[in-house]
């Protein structure tokens, strides 16, 4: 009993007026799609529980550092992982604080503190117990947009915004910027679902149409540093922030104060899904209908706004003309 | 047709005429494989059941377990025999991550820490501060890390009494206990090593430049003049063949990347290359030049030969508004140029170990 009158205690009164949004990768995927749809759940449950702080707890154990779907992150490799994610993490003006555990005794100490205090959380303290998290699928999030004609939105990761904006400023030139992504899996070290990458020749040939068409269009390519053809580096019209040491903060930063966005369904478009920025995804799965709850060949999520578009096609020349098009007329 | 073909033929059709002993044997091997899949089957499902069943008991009773065991460290006077504690006021820019740098190095060198895993990481973050390059930066010290970070003091109250004893409480939260002058660094006692990844990355870099030369590592602040690399490489690279120039800022970012580039300066930006693997670059090469900051500090850490510039008066001899300046301010600036001479010949005075003043 004297034991739970100390630190426990205390991580109890931590835990009141505050909701915990548990990622634990002993069962969760590293990855920038999952990590922005976990973040607008956890948003839900916040306000499901009326409660406008949220805390963080990020679990991973050297001993078990991934789930069985991503074997090839080892204990020798996941800290250079979790370093790279951790700004999809910041994507959110509630947060109230950010704890990340590698030791399983401390992490265990905070989830038995927000048992006792019954904390709310995202996944519910059962489902973590159970190590099952919906970490895909729309569900929650659609039934919260029925119910209420709105869904909490991500927000840029603050300390990342001036030297977003600098190098907007800078490498734009007065221009209208679009922030781009390619998914581009086969090029990695470790392809995976290689099915849903896009074409890189269409891409190509479509910068240097929109060289011509749309000159004042400049395009922000993001992502992983392998995941582009060295053609792009060439093209006048695109400009790739990773080359002047950049990162995945500054280009959620981008992409979440509103610079528009086009590009393949994958994890970039999944932090557009859930914010303002006006976008067009392209190249959905079919298969991920069943998931995000949605007929195939719908052009918006029920939550999406009328600059929100999806595209359920393998990109063409003509097909990324007509969908740009569409985006420029409306921005 | 004859009368004995016919026999045979209806013979080598006929299903009930016994079969010959080998294929006999690959028969009944085959119907033992499927009795055994489904055996494994079942086991692999009755397995996985209960499995589903206990999960839930096997975690709670490990959440308990492990939380009570955690508490019972925490209700001692003093941190857990395996863990450091260290709490900072992340303010962020240059000099607070090389500050933040130098304190954790000092807390690290001392004799006793030396067997602890783990570090405790309270951060009270402003705005400013990216909170990913603090942890890159304190992976170097080969410890897990548990970070706290809040964005204000208030919420950092709240969690600290859950993460340290009680009589600690109030020492992990004086954020601002450090004083603004001069700060130490304690060179040799500390164990700075670049994670694997990082480490590997940074050497596959250089030795897929050119794994026969030798690496000089220029720090630059991000806003100067890129012109300034010109001279660099008519004067410095020509009487140095063997070394080739590696171009970096202090803060692992540029503000514009060269038109063309040389075989002497590189540009690991073009490579891709993220914040903590120019960190290792810096430890992995043969020499740094460049202003106090993280990429110097490294240096120095890793035991390389740094020679320290003064980032202000560099950019005064060689920013753009300056350029048309007297041939005698211009002539100051020469010093960057001598130092880089000494360093590369190998005439500057090496860092001791001990404590060495980075401010």
């Amino acid at each position: 009993m004297e034991l739970l009158r100390g630190s426990l205690q205390a991580e109890v009164e931590a835990s009141r007026d505050c909701v915990l949004g548990i990622m634990d990768f002993r069962y969760v995927p590293y990855a920038l799609g999952d990590a922005c749809t976990w973040l607008t759940k956890l948003q839900i449950v916040a306000c499901e529980s009326d409660i406008s702080n949220i805390e963080i707890m990020l679990v991973t154990l050297p001993n078990r550092p991934s789930s069985p779907l991503q074997p090839h992150i080892t204990q020798h490799n996941y800290a250079h992982v979790i370093d790279s994610l951790l700004p999809a993490f910041l994507c959110c003006e509630t947060i109230r604080s950010v704890r990340l555990f590698e030791h399983e005794r401390k992490a265990m100490h905070r989830i038995f503190g927000a048992m006792l205090a019954r904390m709310p959380s995202w996944p519910s303290i059962w489902s973590h117990l159970n190590m099952d998290l919906d970490f895909i699928s729309h569900k929650q999030i659609n039934k919260f947009h029925a119910r209420n004609g709105w869904i909490p939105k991500l927000s840029p990761p603050v300390q990342y915004l001036a030297e977003a904006s600098k190098f907007k400023k800078i490498h734009c030139c007065g221009k209208k910027p679009f922030v781009v992504n390619i998914r581009q899996s086969a090029l990695t070290r470790n392809p995976a679902a290689v099915n849903r990458d896009s074409p890189a020749d269409v891409w190509l040939r479509f910068f240097k149409l929109a060289e011509d068409r749309w000159p004042d269009a400049k395009f922000i390519l993001v992502g992983g540093f392998s995941e582009w053809d060295r053609a792009f580096s060439r093209c006048s019209n695109v400009t790739i922030p990773r080359l002047y040491g950049l990162g995945l903060g500054h280009e959620l930063a981008l992409l979440l104060s509103g610079t528009p966005f086009i590009g393949t369904s994958s994890g970039f478009s999944a932090a557009a899904t859930f914010s303002n920025t006006p976008y067009v995804i392209t190249n959905i799965e079919h298969r991920a209908a069943k998931f995000l709850e949605v007929p195939i060949g719908i052009e918006c999520y029920p939550f999406g706004n009328e600059r929100q578009w999806l595209s359920w096609e393998r990109e063409t020349d003509g097909l990324l003309e007509a969908l740009f098009q569409r985006l420029w007329d409306s921005v | 047709m004859s009368e004995t073909d016919r026999k045979n033929s209806v013979a080598f059709f006929d299903p009930v005429k016994p079969r010959s002993f080998v294929v006999e044997l690959v028969y009944r091997a085959t119907r033992m494989k499927q009795i055994l899949v489904k055996i494994w089957l079942a086991k692999e499902g009755i397995g996985r059941g209960l499995s589903l069943v206990f999960r839930p008991v096997k975690s709670t009773l490990a959440i308990v377990a492990g939380g009570l065991w955690n508490a019972k460290h925490l209700s001692a006077d003093w941190m857990p025999h395996d863990t450091i504690l260290f709490t900072y006021h992340a303010e962020g820019g240059v000099s607070d991550l090389t500050r933040f740098c130098v304190e954790l190095a000092n807390v690290m060198a001392r004799p006793e820490r030396e067997r602890c895993n783990y570090v405790d990481l309270i951060l009270l973050a402003d705005d400013g501060a990216t909170v990913p390059e603090y942890l890159t930066v304190a992976r170097f010290f080969g410890k897990r890390i548990n970070a706290h970070v809040g964005r204000d003091a208030s919420v950092l109250e709240k969690v600290v009494p859950a993460v340290v004893p009680r009589r600690l409480v109030k020492l992990a939260l004086d954020f601002d206990r450090r004083d603004s002058g001069a700060f130490e660094l304690a060179v040799g006692a500390v164990n700075f090593r670049a994670p694997a990844l990082y480490a590997n990355l940074a050497r596959d870099f250089l030795k897929g430049t050119d794994c026969r030369k030798k690496y000089c590592f220029l720090c630059f602040g991000e806003d100067w003049d890129i012109r300034l690399f010109t001279r660099i490489e008519t004067e410095i690279s020509r009487r140095y063949p063997e070394w080739k120039f590696v171009v970096g800022s202090t803060t692992g970012r540029l503000a514009s990347l060269p038109d063309q580039t040389s075989s002497a300066l590189i540009w690991p930006g073009l490579a891709g290359l993220d914040f903590g693997t120019q960190i290792a670059l810096a430890m992995e090469v043969d020499a740094v030049i460049g202003p106090r900051c993280i990429f110097t500090l490294a240096a120095i850490l890793g035991r390389r030969d740094v020679a320290f510039v003064d980032e202000a008066s560099i950019r005064s001899q060689y920013s753009a508004e300056m350029q048309n300046l007297s041939g005698a301010q211009s002539a100051a600036g020469d010093g960057f140029v001598v130092q880089l001479e000494r360093l590369l010949s190998g005439t500057l005075a090496k860092t001791q170990e001990g404590r060495t003043a980075f401010s």
